[in-house]
């Protein structure tokens, strides 16, 4: 039970952070129809951005400011980074195809991510960074849930990413600004001709996107430490796994399939063995895809000749 | 522009004739003059002789590029002509190549006879596409693309961690993990073994042609304009009675099977396979050639090929 409880608690962490990750591809899949192969390096360097900031700011052991400041500013910078790269690529890599092939831009976000990758091998080099955080916030404090005490970092994660889906959620059926991205993901055409400005909207969603990995990067730093300059393949292809699992395109999609992903890595770690997660992940997808095509929460959309 | 009863072609020739200036203008006017036939002839044989004017080195590039040209033929039968997006094409070309190495090097050990390793090869390679197709009954677009994506990436999983299945004996590790499998035989046809560079680029290169000329006239069959309108319009296409699964399931196995013989080479070139020849950059290196020679164009995806693989190296 409690071994249980435990890898709960770790599928909850990771998938949480998938979800977030999901969350841009989704957003910028239903409204662009494009698989954004530089998510995950969008996420690596939001991760590099919050080592930055805890390193100017003297580091896990002595920290100038206090704590709470600090994982603040953290989250802040890597939303300015990550955000910043995020519009900058669509606005240079996705804009000029927007009208071209469908692969054209496919093939261009693969582009944008070795370039990103070979951008943060040249400027953090290949050696793996460590936040450290175990001195920033002790691993003894947290909350007791049943017979195990869940880290407050881990706490931390969770109730940050649950946050930030709800606004999400929130943002995007409530506002104004929304509801215009609802309609440019249902028909960019038609939008268009309804005055919406369908630039901005995809800026916008691109801008959001890109925040939110951000600070999934951020969330994976304090968690499980290790920042390198090829951590966003993995976590981009496992967070792209869970966006299509759930649908992509869809919103509650990506987070359920985040979380599902998240689940299912924790315990196949646990119960079955850490060299296959990734085949299991994979294979999860495959059969998600073959029962239902659109992935879970997926719509079927109308074909016409 | 032109009278009236005057041909613009006729009228235009002696600007056509003086369109080449320089030492090369004669040579560039007469090769212009030859009929198609001739014309490919003389590239042919340019190509041909490639290897006697160059250096070792330079004829290993010649290598990369003429399997890239094959790879690149292969994904235009998916991609460029059926229009089915097949990420996991990559898997194909790993698979030829980890079958070669398993039967023919110590790693079994088994030392099968190439000119019954390859065909076996093929057509294993060629179901295998028969099954990824399956999918692409159900799944269109996107979701075929990140279905196939995910097959490739399992497939490299696969190969890395062969000897750790629950289900296979530690002693029967066929891919040799992150290690590869070092120490693969030439092949050896009926004693003829394609044993240096300069071999394995005239194997490539008359393998080549003949691909050229088979999907030629495949692309110009029946099978290829149906294949032209299912990548058009899938839906239009099922409606005017064309066999659409079969059709998909048809330009995966034949796709494959071009990987898989371009693998099985591959294999005995590098003398070798590891996990890694056959990851995600790879799949991006075949896509680059098809999209930049231009996606359903024989010579296109060719000189993609040629494109692609030259540059980095030269």
């Amino acid at each position: 039970m409690e071994f249980f409880l435990q890898q709960t608690v770790n599928g909850l962490t990771l998938g949480s952070v998938y979800a977030l990750l999901a969350l841009g591809y989704s957003m910028v899949y239903g409204i662009l129809k494009l698989l954004n192969f530089a998510h995950g390096e969008v996420y690596m360097f939001g991760a590099f951005a919050g080592y930055g900031v805890l390193t100017v700011l003297g580091g896990a052991s002595a920290p100038l400011v206090p704590i709470w400041l600090m994982i603040l500013l953290m989250f802040l910078a890597a939303i300015v980074v990550s955000s910043t790269i995020g519009v900058t690529l669509e606005r240079f890599a996705y804009r000029p195809l927007r009208n071209s092939t469908r692969i054209a831009p496919l093939i261009s976000a693969v582009g944008a991510s070795f370039f990103l990758q070979a951008a943060a091998l040249l400027l953090f080099t290949a050696n793996s960074r460590t936040y450290d955080a175990p001195k920033l916030i002790a691993i003894q404090t947290g909350i007791p849930i049943g017979p195990i005490r869940v880290w407050m970092v881990r706490v931390l994660v969770i109730v940050t990413s649950f946050t930030l889906m709800i606004l999400l959620t929130l943002w995007v059926n409530r506002t104004r600004t929304g509801k215009a991205v609802r309609a440019v993901s249902y028909d960019r055409e038609a939008a268009a001709m309804m005055g919406i400005d369908v630039d901005k909207v995809i800026v916008v969603t691109f801008l959001i996107g890109s925040a939110l990995a951000g600070v999934g990067g951020v969330m994976v730093g304090l968690v499980f430490g290790r920042v390198f300059h090829l951590m966003g393949f993995v976590a981009g292809l496992k967070a792209f796994t869970a966006a299509v699992v759930g649908g992509i395109g869809s919103i509650p999609g990506a987070m359920f399939g985040g979380l599902l992903i998240g689940f299912a890595e924790a315990y196949t770690t646990g119960y079955l063995s850490s060299t296959f997660q990734n085949l299991i992940v994979f294979g999860l997808l495959i059969v998600v895809l073959l029962v239902r095509p659109r992935g879970l929460f997926g719509r079927q959309e109308l074909v016409k000749v | 522009m032109s009278q009236i009863g005057v041909d613009q072609w006729v009228e235009q020739s002696d600007e056509r004739r003086d369109r080449y200036s320089g030492w090369t203008a004669p040579a560039r006017r007469a090769f212009d003059k030859l009929p198609t036939g001739w014309k490919l002839a003389v590239l042919l044989g340019a190509v041909a002789v490639y290897p006697l004017l160059v250096p070792q080195g330079e004829i290993r590039i010649g290598i990369t590029v003429l399997l890239l040209a094959m790879l690149a033929l292969g994904l235009n039968v998916v991609v460029g002509w059926a229009g089915l997006l097949d990420l996991g094409f990559v898997a194909f070309y790993g698979f030829g190549a980890y079958f070669y190495a398993i039967v023919a090097s110590d790693q079994l050990p088994a030392h099968w006879p190439t000119w019954i390793a390859i065909p076996i090869i093929v057509a294993a390679s060629a179901l295998l596409g028969a099954l990824l197709s399956l999918p692409s009954r159900r799944l269109v677009g996107d979701y075929l693309a990140i279905m196939t994506l995910f097959f490739a990436q399992i497939f490299v999983e696969l190969v890395r961690n062969f000897g750790r299945l629950p289900f296979v004996s530690e002693d029967l590790d066929l891919t040799g993990g992150p290690n590869g499998i070092p120490g693969v035989e030439a092949w050896d046809l009926f004693g003829f073994q394609i044993n240096s560079f300069k071999r394995h680029y005239y194997l490539l290169l008359i393998l080549t042609v003949v691909l050229i000329a088979g999907l030629h006239n495949l692309n110009a069959s029946r099978t290829g304009r149906a294949w032209r309108a299912l990548r058009e319009d899938t839906l239009a296409a099922e409606h005017m009675t064309t066999p659409v699964n079969k059709l998909k399931l048809l330009a995966f196995v034949v796709g494959a099977a071009i990987a898989g013989l371009a693998g099985s080479i591959f294999a005995a070139v590098q003398v070798g396979v590891f996990p890694n020849n056959f990851a995600l950059p790879f799949l991006i290196t075949i896509y680059a050639a098809v999209i930049l020679g231009g996606s359903g164009s024989i010579s296109g995806v060719v000189l993609g090929a040629v494109a692609i693989g030259y540059i980095p190296d030269a």
